[in-house]
């Protein structure tokens, strides 16, 4: 395949804008001071474990929010006429349009995402009728060719119970990618496969979206998998970005030490060991930090200026930014 | 390191013995009177060592579930032996078994939802013991504290219902609750595989700590074999129903013989190549 294997986003247009995105539900700050960019046609990995805010930023990008949560900031799309709409102001209705035609979502476990009483290829074509594209069989037999399931003509017959876990998963994906939207965030989507499936699911969701240009956000808590498939990483912690850059950079040269350890973690020690590299404590301890940096009363690096204040993300190198006073060390 | 194992392996007599256990199921495809049968377990011979962690991998549906819940006697097989601690439990009775129980216990992979919600931390601990009717109320609230303390929970959350606890919180209690009554035996049925990574690895530390302070063995079930290769002692992989390969955790990782043990080795290695290289410098 002849894709470049890293998209220069400035190359692109920035498809996506997200600046000062809070979300907070009462007195708990789900997302706090969210900073990012996605440009058009562009792989993101977002890593954070769980509680880490990674699934609220989904939600907030697909205007899903919880009608209690309480949303700061703002959310740039830039539209066909090259124009920015801030999508935290739409209305449901504007919502509805933009939700699985431009913007559209793969959710966790793709078996419960789809009806059990409907047949399978329907259920395709309803997200294209949806959007007034035309949705008859053939059109979404080439749907389901093109996520790779052989047999098209028979899946589409079929209802989700007569499939495999991997097939359901191809299925969401074409649903997702029917109408050839520009953005498309898929969350912990993979996380109940199996590996060697997991990996063939990887392929197609890189290579379908590649063909349709679409940008990508895949969720996920294993660094491993973002590993020759994303582009960039945003590494999340406690609602906040920690560190962000290239796949590559980061992985080669983790600044911040949650990225550092995360990493460590997901690296197959193939040795048998006494005990296992943890990161110390939970993320109870970080929501108790009023002041300080989150990550100080879990962090290795720890110094006294870590409780005193909240580091800013820096821009360490070219387009590798990263919040930690203490980074590299 | 390997034939170190194997000498301990051969020295001890095996905790859990199996010998060609078989077992089917009979389904109904959906909406159809048509009927099929699913060889579940296919002469099986599986052996687990006292005091070592044994685990048992697999892709989904290649009968881990199924091997342990027939080595617990929750399900019968259709043929085959089992021993336990030298005696054959195979072939034991309602009552017999009763009074086995206490000795296998299993964790199970919901944490959420194999903890009753309306239970309080305590009382999910102490329940086993309360069946068993070995302490007096007072006696249990304290044996609960001490179970919560041993397994890294603060005895000040004992009044918490389980949705208060994070997924790893809710494996420890998990945990502390199967090891109430002392068991020999510890049965972790995919237990860790909701978990982020570094709450995995703790509660394989805490695992590994129960360990040498009881003496206890462990079967722990998993389709990663990133996570079991760090801990367990001796691995067996499962396909379709067999078990194709077993050995201590050197052998079959250093020298694997078997068509499937290759495939998920090199998924695990693929995984997180450069990972690796990124860790190492860290």
């Amino acid at each position: 395949m002849s894709y470049p294997s890293e998209i220069n986003p400035l190359a692109h247009g920035k498809l996506l804008r997200v600046r000062g995105l809070g979300v907070s539900y009462g007195p708990i700050a789900a997302l706090h001071e969210v900073n990012f960019d996605v440009a058009r046609g562009e792989i993101v990995g977002i890593l954070g474990e769980s509680g880490s805010g990674k699934s609220t930023l989904a939600l907030s990008i697909l205007g899903l929010l919880p009608k209690n949560a309480g949303v700061q900031g703002s959310v740039l799309f830039r539209n066909g006429k090259g124009i920015d709409e801030e999508l935290l102001s739409f209305s449901e209705r504007q919502w509805r349009k933009i939700r699985g035609a431009r913007i559209s979502m793969i959710f966790q476990e793709a078996g419960l995402a789809l009806s059990p009483v409907m047949r399978v290829g329907e259920q395709v074509a309803e997200v294209l009728r949806a959007h007034g594209q035309k949705s008859r069989e053939p059109v979404v037999t080439r749907l389901l060719k093109r996520v790779q399931l052989l047999d098209s003509e028979r899946v589409y017959r079929a209802y989700p119970h007569q499939l495999s876990g991997g097939q359901l998963h191809r299925v969401a994906i074409a649903q997702a990618l029917a109408c050839n939207p520009e953005v498309v965030i898929a969350d912990e989507s993979t996380r109940s496969l199996d590996k060697t499936v997991e990996a063939e699911i990887l392929n197609v969701l890189r290579e379908v979206s590649r063909e349709a240009g679409s940008s990508l956000l895949f969720i996920t808590h294993n660094p491993a998998l973002l590993e020759g498939f994303a582009d960039r990483v945003i590494v999340m912690y406690a609602g906040r970005i920690v560190e962000e850059g290239a796949v590559g950079q980061v992985y080669q040269r983790p600044l911040h030490p949650y990225t550092r350890a995360l990493l460590q973690l997901a690296s197959p020690v193939l040795e048998r060991s006494k005990y296992l590299a943890a990161i110390p404590g939970s993320l109870m301890d970080s929501m108790r930090v009023t002041r300080g940096c989150v990550f100080e009363p879990r962090c290795s690096a720890r110094s006294e200026i870590c409780v005193e204040g909240a580091p800013v993300a820096i821009e360490a190198e070219e387009s590798h930014q990263v919040s930690c006073f203490n980074h590299g060390n | 390191m390997g034939t170190e194992e194997a000498t301990r392996l051969g020295a001890k007599p095996a905790l859990v013995r199996a010998s060609k256990l078989n077992k089917h199921y009979v389904q109904r495809a959906p909406f159809s009177r048509k009927k099929f049968v699913v060889n579940a377990l296919v002469d099986v011979d599986f052996e687990v060592a006292p005091g070592c962690m044994t685990a048992l991998i697999g892709e989904s549906g290649s009968g881990k579930s199924t091997l342990a819940a027939c080595l617990a006697m929750i399900e019968r097989t259709d043929a085959g032996k089992i021993w336990f601690e030298g005696r054959e439990i195979s072939s034991l009775d309602r009552a017999e078994l009763a009074a086995l129980r206490p000795k296998i216990q299993m964790v199970f992979q919901d944490s959420a939802g194999a903890l009753n919600p309306r239970f309080s931390a305590a009382e999910i601990v102490a329940e086993p013991l309360e069946i068993q009717r070995k302490q007096s109320a007072r006696e249990l609230q304290a044996v609960a504290c001490e179970l919560m303390k041993e397994v890294g929970l603060s005895p000040d959350w004992a009044a918490r219902r389980p949705l208060e606890f994070s997924g790893g919180q809710r494996q420890r209690l998990a945990i502390a609750r199967a090891i109430a009554l002392k068991p020999s035996l510890l049965i972790l049925d995919e237990s860790l595989s909701g978990l982020d990574l570094s709450t995995q690895a703790q509660i394989l530390n805490l695992l590994l700590d129960l360990q040498s302070e009881h003496g206890l063995s462990y079967l722990l079930i998993s389709h990663d074999l990133t996570l079991v290769s760090q801990v367990a002692d001796f691995i067996a992989v499962m396909h379709k129903g067999k078990i194709v390969e077993q050995g201590p955790r050197a052998d079959l990782m250093g020298n694997p013989q078997h068509e499937v043990t290759r495939r998920l080795l090199i998924s695990a290695r693929i995984q997180g190549k450069h990972v690796r290289a990124a860790g190492a410098g860290a």
